[in-house]
């Protein structure tokens, strides 16, 4: 039986939450890492929440159907694994491990992502959703960011 | 450098190399019009980049090995990139693009693509190994 009260019992239990750690850890770190990270954040909640848009790109021939499914796929497949890695990223920091292998892997797939719509696809798409034009417009951004959080991470 | 690897590091790194020749080699003495399957303009186009982009990738992948063993730095990077660009590219033609756009006609296309999860459990294999000697050491 422990000694403690209610109250002491119940700030002990606060203060070994995941949470509290995560937050008084990530109120330590430097104003830069701070800024750049909160922006990874609300980037990648937006993508979660809007890239549903997704299915709403058109191509602009749109007679030809095989392409389109193809387009399709090929976005439904680029979602799924942006989403897992950007939770990823967030649970890596959480926990304090293999964040730096998470925001690398985000760096390279961002990359490649990146390459291939400016060089492939950009041209054939026409874009409905107006937030999904923001993200695409503040993607230099993103890979910024994460860059910056790479290099101002302090390890604990 | 060679000496802190496994033998079976060692067979990776030979299979992977011959693997990135052979593509490019493969890719280069194809004809593309055959392996594209839209037959209009605006298919073709896609595959042609597609193609493009893939050889392109292979060229530069295979230019940083040459880099990374002359020079003996900057292996652990080197892989790590060169891993996660191969596993996204692999699940970008396996779900979407081999489906409609890029069909293999050929037998040494066909070959290519069923080495390819050897290629990739190779270099995965060659990364982790990297990561623990890393560790060790």
């Amino acid at each position: 039986m422990s000694n403690l009260s209610d109250e002491e019992l119940f700030e002990l239990r606060k203060i070994n939450s995941l949470f509290y750690r995560t937050f008084k850890r990530f109120r330590s770190e430097k104003t830069i890492f701070k800024i750049s990270y909160i922006f990874v954040a609300i980037y990648s909640l937006s993508y979660f929440v809007y890239a549903s848009n997704a299915a709403r790109f058109s191509i602009i021939p749109v007679e030809l159907i095989d392409i389109e499914a193809t387009y399709f796929a090929l976005l439904r497949a680029r979602l799924l694994v942006m989403i897992a890695i950007f939770l990823a990223v967030n649970f890596a920091y959480a926990y304090d491990k293999f964040f730096k292998i998470a925001v690398s892997c985000l760096l390279i797939l961002l990359t490649n992502y990146t390459l291939d719509m400016y060089y492939i696809f950009a041209e054939y798409f026409s874009v409905l959703s107006p937030v999904i034009i923001i993200l695409f417009v503040t993607r230099p951004f993103i890979f910024l960011a994460s860059f910056l959080v790479l290099i101002y991470y302090d390890r604990y | 450098m060679i000496n802190n690897y496994s033998r079976f590091f060692l067979i990776c790194l030979v299979f992977v190399l011959l693997y990135g020749i052979s593509g490019i080699y493969i890719i280069l003495q194809t004809d593309w019009s055959r392996v594209i399957n839209p037959s209009d303009t605006f298919g073709y186009q896609i595959g042609l980049r597609i193609l493009t982009t893939r050889l392109l990738a292979m060229i530069f992948f295979l230019a940083l090995a040459v880099f990374v063993i002359l020079t003996k730095k900057y292996m652990h990077q080197a892989l790590f990139i060169c891993a996660i660009w191969s596993w996204a590219s692999f699940i970008d033609d396996s779900i979407a693009l081999q489906v409609n756009i890029i069909i293999p006609s050929y037998t040494s296309g066909q070959l290519l693509l069923m080495a390819r999860p050897i290629y990739l459990l190779a270099i995965s294999w060659m990364l982790f190994e990297e990561i623990m000697l890393k560790k060790r050491y």
